[in-house]
């Protein structure tokens, strides 16, 4: 039989990958600058227009909107169009078949890019969910999962048509890309849409942040791993030209991988509210991961082992060399800020933001470029334009890379170990948080731009950057030179008759008896967690049953169970189905137990206070601005978090669990580039319910939000001016409050009568506090209850209602004490006490 | 059963039941991996090299 693969596919999605990869890294330099210099928000444009833009900033290119632009773009465009090269162009070869379907591949491809636009273009427009790697609005979402659909179709339906009947490692790895990510994707963007470009997540507060950083990790791990994992057992042996180094250590590379991943979540959320049960869960999980990681890479590496004098004139052999060694130590580097007592000193520094650029410029980056220089003379039968090109490549990303990891090593550790540092008498601590700030970026005000800002560790990441994007400009060109007058090429190969394949029939998935009893064991076990009580002891006593029964089984006949997964290697469906359980497992044990009791009838103590509309429509523009990508909103269960964040006279003044239970998404944030606002906000004022009694004043805020260096001198964060002609939106605030009883927060009846007017109310009782003492450069005209009607319209106000609600909750007791009671993390300590 | 998942201190329980699960997995992969064929892992090996000899 004769067989033409599609090379077609894979060229198209190379090439996509240089493109949007240069555009992922340009934005990402974009970034990085901004946090060394402000005035990269918009203000530059001032000199770069000779002063024909006016203005402190533009608001689609502030770091809360890029911020996500680079990482989406990094990850999905980047890495996802690379590993869709990767994964068509060694299927076809693995299957020794063409793909299933051209059609399929085609819409695929187009659905993707047009999928990475509406990105490109809704992301700098304030559009997004605020889950991190999960911005994207829900039409965007939806046509996500229908690709992603079409991909898996396709890939499975070229399982089904392959003429070899073994699967491959690499081919496991893709089964477990398309399935995980799938069940990932869907169940982090379950939502109620509010409009066609807005819409709220069903999951709230402990029960969001758990779900989104279980898909967030393993967004991480499955479509930043598993798939270039496939894609390293593929091309590393073929540009080595010997097959990998131990084929055993690669099927316990992957079942381990794959079954410890998913666990370990909740290490993005380690000291936080949660319960202390699924920190320890995280953190060990991740531990575990070391073993299958650097089994991995060692089985990377040591496929080189009698060749490593490729690596001084193979431009190929020494990406890959050097991505699976980064892939090695990030996968070091992560277990080990998953230990609780590390991640106290990591957690919201920029040291996270080293570990994961080694992972992505050093394994993804490098494996990519690798990739790309084997892939394109063989794409269009050519030659190399330039190996010199390709090792200069290399060099110049690679210090970029050290550049960049180190400095940002660097910047955390201080900034992680100044948060902490108490005063002499250590009875308070010894630096404001600005202070921090300056140290890793330069002290000074903040106002103008300073030679020894251009010598500060912010700076020197922006300039590892720049060195990474110069490497992959030179990636481009020498590939666009190499295909520049050649052909695109077609392979062709003759293959033998195909051998029987995937004939187990379904009956006959669970066809060893031994397996059978595996599956009924960890039902009943799953299923004695959450059944009432007395059932949940018949539960067990047939988890006991199923265990003998398993035991007996495997000790008659082990031979049957050694056949049944011989079989799997050739039968792709229950290859998959296996697959499917194993990463569905960690899920379901990790979420559903808060799914269940995390309500607001079972909280003790501290319980959110609702939003009020205004402060809802505030919430919006806090999100639409990405806000969260700077600011947490959880004090973390830390003596130096308490000391800073907390509230004076108060015990126990972290962040409990029913403090953010109504908010849909939640706010807790990953990185604190500026302090935590948790405690911002403050109760209601007797004299107005309307207005509230913050940490700091209404001005304040007011004139923070214009100028950020007026009122916190060595300020990075952008100034605002927009947000002071905007208009609130108030006609829209109904239906988000429609949506939000949807997801089951207890909003009172009211009509959108009420709702509006109450939020009109409350605007102008805010702006009123500030009318006499405010001055909006942008109108100078205005004054008295003129500047107060206009700022009341204005989002400026909604937003600082917002601010001046953070941290407002009741306390609420429980008299039914047979009730399940709160998951916080000082259950332990109480317990103690 | 389920409240008192949050009451008990799983803080003790969860790591060696956690760790008791992986490593049975682990095993149950490893001896499969071990007692793989030569021929079957030696063909599996070579599956990305086959079109080279092509």
């Amino acid at each position: 039989m004769t067989i033409t693969y599609d090379n077609k596919t894979p060229r198209q999605f190379m090439i996509a990958s240089l493109i949007w990869g240069l555009v992922a890294m340009l934005v990402g330099i974009i970034a990085a600058s901004q946090l060394s210099w402000w005035q990269a928000n918009g203000k530059f444009l001032e000199t770069l227009t000779f002063g024909l833009f006016k203005g402190d900033g533009v608001e689609y290119i502030t770091f809360g909107r890029l911020r996500p632009l680079h990482t989406n773009a990094a990850i999905f465009a980047f890495v996802g169009n690379m590993m869709f090269a990767g994964i068509y162009y060694s299927t076809q070869r693995l299957c020794k078949c063409r793909t299933a379907s051209d059609l399929l591949s085609k819409i695929h491809f187009w659905g993707w890019q047009l999928i990475i636009l509406g990105a490109a273009i809704t992301l700098p427009l304030g559009l997004t969910q605020s889950k991190e790697y999960a911005e994207l609005i829900w039409p965007l979402d939806i046509a996500v999962a229908l690709i992603w659909v079409v991909f898996g179709w396709n890939f499975f339906w070229t399982l089904a048509k392959r003429n070899e009947p073994s699967l491959y490692v690499a081919l496991w790895f893709y089964i477990a890309t398309i399935i995980t990510v799938a069940m990932l994707y869907i169940v982090n963007n379950l939502q109620i849409p509010t409009s066609l470009t807005h819409s709220y997540s069903i999951f709230g507060g402990l029960q969001d942040a758990l779900v989104q950083w279980w898909y967030g990790h393993n967004a991480v791990a499955f479509f930043l791993t598993t798939p270039i994992l496939g894609i390293m057992y593929y091309f590393l042996p073929k540009a080595a030209n010997r097959p990998v180094y131990s084929y055993r250590l690669s099927i316990v590379h992957f079942w381990s991988l794959v079954f410890i991943y998913i666990w370990a979540g909740p290490h993005h959320l380690l000291n936080t509210a949660l319960p202390r049960w699924l920190q320890m869960l995280g953190m060990l999980f991740s531990l575990m991961l070391w073993a299958p990681s650097w089994g991995g890479m060692l089985n990377g590496l040591l496929t080189l082992r009698t060749g490593w004098a490729q690596l001084r004139t193979d431009p190929v052999i020494k990406f890959f060399a050097v991505g699976v060694t980064f892939y090695g130590m990030a996968t070091f580097e992560g277990p080990l800020l998953a230990i609780r007592a590390v991640n106290e000193l990591s957690h919201y520094t920029d040291w996270t933001i080293g570990h994961v650029h080694a992972g992505t410029l050093g394994w993804n980056g490098m494996m990519a470029a690798g990739m790309f220089y084997w892939m394109a003379p063989r794409l269009w039968k050519s030659k190399l334009w330039s190996e010199s090109w390709a090792n200069m490549h290399f060099w110049i990303a690679l210090v970029g890379i050290l550049l960049y990891v180190g400095s940002m090593w660097t910047a955390g550790i201080l900034q992680g170990l100044m948060l902490g540092e108490l005063n002499e008498g250590g009875t308070g601590l010894k630096y404001q948080f600005v202070q921090t700030l300056q140290a890793i970026n330069g002290d000074g005000d903040g106002n103008h731009v300073t030679i020894k800002s251009f010598f500060s560790l912010y700076a020197f990441r922006t300039y590892g950057g720049i060195l990474y994007i110069a490497g992959f400009i030179m990636c481009a060109i020498n590939i666009f030179m190499t295909v520049r007058g050649s052909e695109p090429a077609e392979d062709t190969i003759e293959v033998p008759e195909t051998p029987a394949h995937d004939t187990l029939p379904v009956k006959k998935w669970f066809g060893s008896e031994f397996l059978l009893y595996v599956f009924c064991l960890i039902f009943f076990l799953t299923l004695a967690f959450f059944l009432p009580s007395h059932a949940d002891k018949v539960a067990i006593l047939l988890t006991f049953f199923f265990t003998w029964k398993m035991v007996v089984a495997f000790k008659k006949d082990n031979k049957s169970w050694s056949h049944y997964y011989d079989q799997l290697l050739e039968n792709y469906l229950p290859f998959t189905f296996l697959t499917f359980i194993a990463v569905a497992l960690g899920g379901v044990i990790q979420i559903i137990p808060s799914i269940i009791v995390n309500k607001d009838e079972n909280i003790e103590g501290r319980l959110q206070e609702l939003y009020t509309p205004l402060e809802l429509a505030g919430r919006d523009t806090y999100i639409a601005e990405g806000c969260y990508n700077c600011h947490s909103q959880m004090i973390r269960t830390l003596k130096p978090d308490v000391m800073r964040y907390g509230r004076d006279g108060i015990a126990s003044d972290y962040s409990h669990l029913g403090e953010s239970l109504y908010d849909h998404p939640f706010q807790w944030g990953s990185k604190r580039t500026g302090p935590d606002l948790a405690r911002e906000g403050g109760p209601q004022t007797e004299a107005d319910p309307h207005v509230r009694i913050g940490k700091r004043d209404n001005l304040w805020h007011f004139n923070h939000f214009l100028n950020p260096r007026q009122t916190s001198p060595g300020s990075n964060m952008p100034a605002y001016p927009w947000l002071f002609e905007q208009k609130t939106d108030f006609k829209a605030i109904p239906g988000r409050i429609k949506a939000q009883v949807k997801v089951g927060v207890p909003f009172p009846p009211m009509d959108k009568h009420t709702i509006e007017q109450n939020a009109r109310e409350q605007a102008l009782a805010i702006a009123k506090t500030i009318e006499d003492t405010a001055y909006l450069p942008s109108r100078p005209d205005l004054s008295g209850p003129e500047l107060t009607r206009y700022l009341s319209e204005q989002k400026i106000i909604s937003l600082i209602a917002y601010i001046q609600k953070l941290g407002a909750y009741k306390e609420q007791t429980l008299e039914d004490g047979a009730k399940p009671k709160i998951l916080d993390p000082d259950t332990q300590r109480t317990a103690a006490k | 059963m389920f409240h008192r998942i949050i009451h008990e201190n799983w803080v003790a329980i969860v790591p060696i039941a956690a760790f008791a699960l992986t490593f049975t997995v682990f095993i149950g992969v490893l001896v499969r991996a071990v007692v793989m064929k030569k021929d079957k892992r030696e063909h599996l090996a070579s599956l990305p090299l086959d079109d080279n000899r092509n």
